[in-house]
């Protein structure tokens, strides 16, 4: 163990490999900020006819769930709009899309603006990390560059600090040049957003806030979300709500009363609408 | 909709505070914050306070809050939107047009699709709808979803007075926005302003649909269809009225706050009195409990009244005495 506490480190590696890897990182993710956002002003359009396809979606849920509050004629006309064999909007979006050879896996791969959102969004990530990692690895190699202060760490840690020397006796606290990259591009998401973050973008927020709320990209292809609301609405057993309002709206009050009269056993009577109620039970 | 009792009380207090004082940028700031969140609306006092505010403490809204928040400039200009839509509603469009010149364009530029449809509104505000149109076409034409330049489209239609077309326009905005309630509910008032009843019904019905617990499309609802007429209808629309009574009875809730249904109330007695004349069966057609119903709406409207406007209590008399049916 003695011998491992003497290795001294060479201050010019601190000067040459230390420092050097900790700056080139801290640009570079100030680089990757500044281009992420540029990127990211080119916002995303919607297409009406997107917004149509989620929009009808969730306005069959709704009949679906409250088709009950309506009169049976309103609810039906609403059915055919919905779920008419020539006519509906359900059906109609159907019959468009199987027609087409590629069938649903085309409609699957139409629209491709989330896809290359999430592309853009990678490149910016993907591309430093690599050029960096190969930089590293071809000027840094093999150097012992930081030494932990605190503690010695437990054997496991091995790989993880000291990629590139394969050494098993050096101590664990030892921290290999590429390893200290690591650490420095996990650490540097803090560091960022007290350094960048002052800075104020105008486009973020009132640019773009009211303007077009984004619906999340679809997944599933939409004739199939298409035809499980049209199931649905065609399985609906119209039970009106309002059949038998009036004797249920009595029961409530006469419910209500109930408990109050529980409630106040003392003296004071109950209000004058309450007792006329009762007054009329009685006859 | 449904307004949050403890918010309107804050409103209150914020506003004799407001008052009281005098003026005190940090209060206003947190006043107007309110607002935002809230969504209540306090037209003239933002319009007055918010002008001193930003043309007084402009440099302190923005330095200060720079300090303790970095996301807070946005506030600032949010700030400024607020106050310069509550100018237009005041119909200060000089005033407005002097905040959206000096702050909003120099900080965001001519392009922005924010700032450009606040100047539209502004040109709309001073009656220049052609103009402002053409900002909203412009708009759309870079951005085809974009909802609220619709919806300021249909607008300019409406001020102009041409229904029918604010009509058609918005109906094509509801083929793509259909879960648009805001839209639905303007479709509907348009409808009844041209007496097309049967649209505004279907208007209605989808607002029941998006909101199935909000009693006031009840009542409405059912104004609509007793509007209409017919024997059958004004057993529907008593029908509505009954399930809005429902919803929002204030027998089950606290004393303390008069009732705010009464609408309900009078559309219930209305219903069968109407019914009964159409029908000229007297009460033999009704159901017992539409008449039990019928008989508490007259009590319960009596004792509303003796309790909360006394004074009243003659005229209530007499349009009972005048409705009744079973007596005659």
């Amino acid at each position: 163990m003695n011998v491992q506490e003497a290795l001294v480190l060479d201050p010019a590696i601190r000067n040459w490999v230390v420092i050097p890897i900790a700056l080139i990182l801290i640009f570079v993710s100030a680089l990757k900020f500044n281009i992420a956002n540029l990127m990211s002003q080119t916002e995303r359009k919607q297409s009406l006819q997107n917004i149509m396809e989620l929009q009808t979606i969730l306005r069959a849920k709704r009949l679906a769930t409250n088709s009950n509050r309506i009169p049976y004629q309103s609810f039906n006309s609403r059915k055919q709009y919905f779920t008419n064999r020539e006519t509906g909007i359900l059906i109609a979006k159907e019959k468009n899309t199987s027609s087409n050879p590629m069938g649903v896996l085309g409609n699957a791969f139409k629209d491709q603006s989330g896809v290359t959102d999430m592309l853009k969004g990678n490149i910016v990530n993907f591309v430093p990390q690599v050029g960096l990692m190969a930089w590293v690895n071809h000027f840094f190699s093999g150097f012992v560059a930081v030494k932990i202060p605190f503690f010695p760490l437990t054997i496991r840690f091995k790989t993880f600090l000291q990629r590139g020397i394969e050494m098993s006796s050096l101590d664990v606290s030892y921290v290999s040049s590429l390893s200290w990259y690591f650490l420095c591009w996990f650490g540097m998401e803090g560091i960022n957003s007290i350094l960048l973050a002052e800075k104020y973008q105008p486009n973020s927020t009132l640019y773009a806030s009211q303007l077009e709320q984004g619906v999340p990209p679809q997944q599933q292809p939409i004739t199939q979300l298409y035809t499980n609301e049209r199931e649905n609405i065609e399985l609906i057993n119209h039970d009106w709500l309002m059949e038998n309002v009036e004797q249920r709206f009595l029961n409530k009050l006469k419910n209500i009363e109930e408990v109050k009269q529980s409630n106040k056993t003392s003296t004071t009577k109950s209000s004058s609408s309450s007792s006329l109620l009762k007054d009329k039970k009685k006859k | 909709m449904d307004i949050n009792q403890s918010e309107v009380a804050q409103l209150k207090e914020y506003r004799e505070k407001v008052y009281k004082k005098s003026f005190d940028a940090k209060l206003v700031i947190e006043f107007l914050r309110f607002l935002r969140i809230t969504k209540l609306r306090s037209t003239r006092l933002v319009a007055d306070l918010g002008s001193t505010l930003l043309s007084k403490y402009f440099s302190k809204i923005t330095t200060e809050n720079e300090v303790t928040n970095t996301f807070s400039v946005c506030v600032a200009y949010d700030i400024v939107e607020q106050v310069v839509l509550a100018l237009l509603e005041c119909n200060k469009a000089k005033e407005a047009s002097e905040f959206i010149e000096d702050r909003l364009v120099k900080k965001f530029g001519e392009k922005s699709v924010r700032v450009s449809r606040l100047r539209a509104m502004q040109l709309e505000c001073s009656n220049t709808f052609g103009k402002a149109n053409d900002i909203y076409v412009g708009v759309l034409e870079k951005y085809p979803a974009d909802q609220l330049t619709m919806k300021r489209q249909v607008s300019i239609l409406k001020s102009k007075g041409q229904y029918q077309q604010a009509i058609t326009m918005l109906n094509t905005y509801l083929q793509a926005f259909m879960i648009d309630p805001e839209a639905w509910l303007e479709l509907a008032h348009l409808n009844i302003k041209l007496l097309s009843f049967k649209n505004a019904m279907f208007c209605y019905e989808e607002l029941i649909l998006a909101a199935p617990i909000n009693y006031i499309y009840y009542v409405k609802y059912a104004e609509l269809i007793y509007s209409i007429g017919g024997a059958e209808n004004y057993i529907v629309a008593l029908k509505y009225y009954t399930h809005s009574l429902e919803l929002n009875n204030h027998t089950s809730q606290d004393n303390a706050i008069p009732p705010t249904n009464l609408t309900a109330l009078y559309g219930i007695i209305m219903c069968i009195f109407s019914f009964c004349n159409t029908h000229g069966y007297g009460t033999t057609k009704l159901r017992e409990p539409q008449i039990e119903l019928y008989q508490w709406c007259q009590s319960e409207l009596r004792a509303i009244t003796a309790k909360y406007t006394p004074h009243k209590l003659s005229i209530v008399n007499a349009f009972i005495q005048h409705t009744d049916v079973l007596n005659k």
